[in-house]
């Protein structure tokens, strides 16, 4: 069965995967049942040609002006019915004989002809969205700037244009009970494991959900661990970061209507690479690597760290400092631990309101926030500078790690974090550590552990991971895709 | 499952807010000073504390004669505003006469104090060590605590001074056939100043190093990595000729030579090998340095005399049985510990034979020729 699917997808592209399926086949497509169909759709547009005996229906809004004149209006307006005839054997007018590929091909912008009991498609859709630009939520300096766009086959075109192999394969899905969304899969063929395939397409196909709108609303539904705060599948805008998870053997999708691709099997470290690290010299890129997870430590415990030591743990505090600490807190009214979350909160409520303006608002947030706040709250004696120190560098640690729904759990953690070290100062602040590394060792993403190359370890895995190694060191291909092709730049073992 | 969440979750809240210490509320005991009250018979203990405040420039001092240093600080923490810790105590200063008498009994209820540092420095007063503390005006900086703590870090960074803290303190204190030593501080009218090593008979200060033979002391009690160290050479020479090595370091070997007899009360035979090699930077006198072989007699003259210098601080110690070199731990070393510990070691040290071997090198005498 796997080899027979395989067959069937890698030789043609068009080839979809639901004619496998053995489906109960309806009967013939007619235009009084399509019709029927549609009832109530104001959009839905039926033209007859009496000289020619055809009958032409589409969905106006998703046909362009040009495909129309092109494909029906100049072929059809002046011909006889044996001319017609004629026509439609030209190759885009493709015969359907089944009402429900009939009615998903007006829904996807198509015109279904009705010629003499026969039923044919054409395309007339109109490609919308925007052209390609840049990501706005993960830019790099040096490096290619372009990101995915919101149409799926665009998407599909910037891959193929970047990866030149007959292995690139491509599997089509459409998701979601009514909005039908079109969800493609895309893996290098001996590299990439089949089995993982397989398993992502039967979690593809098994999902049960009205209408899936954007990539990262999909690998919530097919990630092993969705109560997880840490995200599992990936995902990303980037052309040049899914190449190279593409080429190192994991899995990608694409969601129609969603500029974000995803990709599987991650690891835990992988959300804090980015493609910028293969672009510097590995020396540098190794030491923005170390900063990145300096950065994690950071955001997760430095503010909860300021409130275990100034509650509990005042021995550890240099003693210069100390003094200099004390006369700050010395006109705060509240403990530090809620002092602290005050500030956080605070702290989140800018950044909320900041990602919600638009850009031109959106700094004066940044002002009006950092500026205003900061310094009127501690000469309100509302908050010791200190802690405003620690906020702030927090919240800038937060933004160094590349990916955002990453960083979003992150800052998560830091509440429960502060909390613990409030209340149970140093220990409850490893605890909570503690914690959070017992459950990223419990998440499993498809059959492998999330804290790969750690735990499992992993020594050749781990010249990509916390350092970025030279590329003559990066021979190997990560352990987690669980590959047989495992040494890099060759196509067999 | 989620009932057994709820209560760990409950259970990690509720079992904290015991031991809080929130900053502003609490006093940060700096410097304690320890000294015996005067009145003999009572057997009174002055206790005075020095907590400094936010401003950096005053401190807040608390003295009280009492029985113990408990009482005292009962006493004090119902003066104070704030919940007094120790977990800052940075200092502690013994006044003389008390440490002729023993400071262990101190020193032990700090250790066993787990808010309080091991580095704690241990330091032996001249002069009255309350009114050293009481003092704000010091052209140094402001409170006595801060000043004392940057002299000492300073001088024994330079190795001159032995590291005095609380850890090597009682590791010394406990450890078989070694004395502690600490620095003795002395009070003057604009300055402290740093007056020597107190030498040690277990917890008793028996002796003194003076401050200039202080490097001689380190040269003896441990290697020196860099130092100054002013010879003078006027025995040999009637002009007043001098020589001061820079940048000095060296290396300090221990050998016992006779153990065997021991146990028979034969006399212990130990010789100390000194190599010193260091940057001559001053001379006064005759020799040209540019002649290698008036550099060798200039070597020759300069081990004389730190020999001799080396071996009279020796013998002192050993009149005073304070072993704060550690000649024991190498004795022990060598004898099975049966025989060691039924050896008076104290009464063997001060009978010891032991001689000093130094042997000097002049690395350069400077960089330019002149």
């Amino acid at each position: 069965m796997q080899k027979l699917s395989q067959f069937l997808f890698t030789q043609d592209h068009a080839t979809e995967r639901e004619t496998v399926k053995t489906e109960i086949k309806n009967e013939r497509p007619t235009l009084e049942h399509t019709l029927d169909q549609f009832q109530n759709c104001f959009d839905l547009v039926q033209r007859t040609y009496p000289e020619c005996q055809i009958h032409i229906v589409y969905l106006t809004f998703l046909a362009g002006a040009d495909q129309i004149m092109r494909e029906i209006i100049l072929p059809f307006s002046d011909a006889g019915e044996e001319e017609a005839a004629k026509i439609l054997k030209r190759s885009q007018y493709t015969l359907v004989t089944d009402s429900k590929e009939c009615i998903k091909g007006i829904l996807g912008g198509k015109a279904a002809i009705f010629f003499q009991e026969q039923t044919y498609l054409v395309d007339i859709s109109e490609p919308v969205g925007r052209t390609i630009s840049q990501s706005e939520t993960e830019s790099v300096i040096s490096g290619p700037h372009d990101g995915f766009v919101e149409n799926i086959s665009q998407n599909i075109g910037v891959l193929r244009k970047k990866i030149k192999s007959s292995h690139l394969k491509i599997i089509r899905f459409e998701v979601g009970e009514i909005a039908k969304t079109e969800v493609v899969l895309a893996y290098i063929d001996r590299i990439a494991n089949q089995g993982l395939v397989d398993e992502l397409a039967r979690r593809i196909e098994n999902i049960e959900f009205d209408a899936i709108t954007d990539s990262n609303m999909l690998v919530q539904l097919i990630e092993e661990n969705p109560n997880s705060i840490f995200p599992q599948f990936m995902t990303t805008e980037r052309p040049d970061s899914i190449i190279s998870k593409l080429i190192g053997g994991r899995i990608i999708g694409f969601v129609d209507g969603s500029p974000a691709a995803f990709c599987c099997p991650n690891n835990f470290f992988d959300f804090f690479s980015s493609a910028d690290d293969y672009y510097q010299r590995w020396l540098l890129g190794s030491a923005l690597r170390v900063l990145r997870f300096i950065g994690f430590l950071i955001t997760i415990g430095f503010t909860g760290f300021y409130v275990s030591v100034t509650t509990f743990h005042y021995e550890m505090i240099p003693h210069t400092m100390l003094l200099n600490l004390t006369e700050s807190r010395a006109k705060v009214p509240f403990p530090p631990l809620l002092e602290a979350l005050l500030m956080e909160t605070t702290s989140e409520l800018l950044r909320e309101a900041g990602a919600r303006l638009p850009t031109k608002i959106g700094q004066t947030i940044g002002i009006v926030g950092g500026i205003v706040i900061g310094q009127a709250a501690v000469q309100a004696g509302f908050t010791s500078n200190i802690l405003i120190i620690a906020v702030a560098t927090s919240a800038i640690a937060s933004f160094v790690i590349p990916s955002y729904i990453m960083s979003a759990s992150i800052r998560l953690i830091r509440f429960g974090l502060i909390i613990l070290a409030g209340v149970l100062g140093n220990l409850g602040l490893i605890m909570g550590i503690g914690l959070v590394i017992i459950h990223l060792a419990g998440i499993r993403n498809l059959g492998t552990s999330y804290l790969t190359p750690l735990a499992p370890m992993n020594f050749s895995d781990l010249l990509d991971t916390f350092i970025r190694g030279p590329f003559w060191g990066l021979r190997k291909r990560p352990s987690i895709v669980k590959t047989e092709n495992q040494s890099t730049n060759k196509m067999r073992k | 499952m989620k009932a057994r969440l709820i209560l760990l979750a409950l259970l990690l809240v509720l079992s904290g807010c015991k031991d809080e210490h929130i900053l502003e509320q609490t006093g940060f005991i700096r410097t304690i000073a320890y000294d015996s009250a005067g009145d003999e018979d009572r057997n009174l203990l002055r206790v005075t504390i020095s907590i400094p405040k936010s401003n950096h420039k005053d401190a807040i001092v608390y003295s009280t004669a009492s029985k113990s240093d408990k009482n005292a600080k009962m006493y004090f923490s119902r003066q104070n505003n704030r919940k007094l810790v120790n977990g800052q105590l940075r200092q502690v200063l013994f006044g003389e006469k008390l440490a002729e008498k023993g400071i262990w009994k101190h020193l032990d209820s700090l250790i066993r104090d787990p808010s309080i540092g091991s580095r704690l420095h241990i330091i032996v007063a001249e002069t009255d060590p309350h009114h050293l503390l009481q003092r704000n005006d010091y052209p140094q900086g402001p409170t006595a605590g801060e000043y004392i703590d940057a002299l000492i870090r300073t001088e024994s960074a330079n190795g001159e001074i032995p590291n005095s803290d609380l850890y090597s303190f009682s590791r010394d204190y406990y450890d078989d056939g070694i004395d502690p030593v600490t620095t003795i501080l002395k009070e003057q009218k604009e300055s402290l100043m740093i007056n020597g090593i107190a030498l040690f008979d277990g917890d008793r200060f028996v002796g003194k190093i003076r401050p200039d033979d202080r490097m001689y002391f380190g040269l003896l009690h441990h290697n020196v990595k860099a130092g100054d160290l002013y010879i003078d050479l006027k025995k040999n020479h009637d002009d007043g000729e001098q020589a001061a090595l820079q940048f000095l370091s060296s290396r300090r070997k221990v050998e016992i030579l006779s153990a065997k007899g021991l146990a028979n009360n034969k006399q212990l035979k130990a010789s100390l090998h000194i190599q010193l090699e260091g940057s001559l930077l001053e001379y006064i006198g005759d020799l040209d340095m540019k002649k290698q072989a008036d550099q060798r007699k200039l070597e020759r003259e300069m081990r004389d005399a730190i020999q001799a210098k080396c071996e009279s601080l020796l013998h002192m110690m050993q009149m005073k049985h304070s072993d704060a070199l550690g000649i024991g731990q190498y004795v022990r070393n060598k004898i099975p510990y049966e025989t060691w510990s039924k050896l008076d070691w104290k009464k063997v040290y001060a009978d010891a034979d032991i001689s000093v071997q130094v042997h000097v090198r002049i690395k350069d005498y400077g960089k330019l020729l002149h």
